[in-house]
């Protein structure tokens, strides 16, 4: 008689602890989806911040278009702006002075960009990366890429278009932070 | 007598148990609350600030294609005209004209050096056209092309890249 009191006194705290750990489970789910749902809230305002158009970058790219190289591919003083250079190093042109228009593209836009952007670990701007590409509805070539310092997640940049019949000229300028 | 003693203590212990766990679980969310406002309020400043620079950015940039300081030769609406910004530096007339305590231009690409004067121009650096005071803070900023004739090989058009800076109540 005692026995079977003693081991019904077991089964009933048995049972009462399992209460108390399916009662704790229940919380910790509880709190967990509350967790879950505030997060998905939170990331869900966030991915325009890995990649976020800058106007600053717009107005330096619209600017830099305009600069006027030393290139001049039908005679001189018809010095190519730096967007036409572009255009004439897709089209494999060479400058008056004899020089190919990509190698002078490319030795422009970089002394461009390295005079206006100063990167580096301890500064803000941690680096970039800049692009321009041929695009046409089928192909894509690559025609200057220019890369400094650091580049994560965090960028901030533009695109800017040159139209270049039968595709279009994007060129492309990300800052890293 | 004692087994109702015993069973009220036991009711006791389980409504004190729920109401601890119901504390600890006001308290987690509080914090969690707490930590979630904060870094949106944070977001939220840092988002007001950006808007803040870029719509200042805009302001500088409209000034830029204002008459004064537009280059009309060709389509272009980054440009302007650095042979008028240089006419405009010693006209008395404009330092009151835009409601600014600084206004200048700045060549970025190709560096040089100093203030531009007419004696010195087009080989100087940069051309202040207001300065009413010298605590005008950080000034708003804007990437323009810089245009002119240059007279130097034959008389042709050349654009270099520069910054128009612009402080006080008319940019903000």
């Amino acid at each position: 008689m005692q026995q079977e009191k003693g081991f019904n006194s077991m089964i009933r705290s048995n049972k009462k602890a399992q209460e108390e750990i399916v009662g704790f489970v229940l919380i910790v789910v509880i709190v967990s989806i509350i967790f879950m749902v505030f997060l998905g809230i939170f990331l869900r305002q966030q991915p325009s911040e890995l990649q976020q158009e800058s106007r600053e970058v717009y107005q330096f790219l619209e600017s830099s278009m305009e600069y006027t190289t030393i290139c001049a591919v039908s005679y001189e003083p018809d010095f190519s702006k730096l967007g036409e250079l572009i255009r004439e190093c897709y089209s494999g042109s060479v400058c008056t002075s004899g020089k190919k228009a990509c190698i002078v593209l490319n030795q422009t836009l970089t002394e461009i960009l390295d005079s206006s952007w100063k990167v580096g670990p301890e500064r803000a701007v941690k680096g970039y990366v800049f692009n321009s590409t041929y695009d046409t509805n089928t192909t894509q070539e690559v025609l200057v890429t220019i890369v400094r310092g650091e580049c994560s997640f965090n960028r901030k940049g533009a695109e800017y278009l040159i139209p270049a019949f039968p595709g279009t000229i994007i060129s492309s300028f990300d800052l890293c932070y | 007598m004692n087994f109702y003693l015993a069973n009220y203590s036991k009711g006791q212990m389980k409504i004190q148990q729920m109401a601890f766990v119901l504390v600890a679980l006001m308290i987690f969310f509080a914090l969690v609350s707490l930590f979630y406002f904060s870094i949106r309020v944070s977001n939220l400043e840092k988002g007001v600030v950006e808007l803040r620079e870029d719509e200042a950015k805009e302001l500088v940039r409209k000034l830029a294609a204002s008459p004064e300081f537009a280059w009309t030769a060709t389509d272009c609406a980054s440009c302007i005209d650095l042979d008028k910004v240089i006419l405009l530096k010693n006209r008395k007339a404009y330092s009151g004209f835009w409601n600014l305590d600084y206004l200048a231009v700045e060549r970025v690409y190709p560096s040089k050096q100093g203030e531009c004067s007419k004696g010195s121009y087009p080989n100087c650096n940069s051309i202040t056209i207001i300065n009413k005071t010298g605590a005008f803070g950080t000034p708003a900023w804007s990437y323009v092309a810089l245009c002119r004739h240059e007279f130097s090989k034959s008389n042709y058009v050349r654009c270099e890249l520069g910054r128009i800076f612009a402080a006080g109540k008319g940019i903000q």
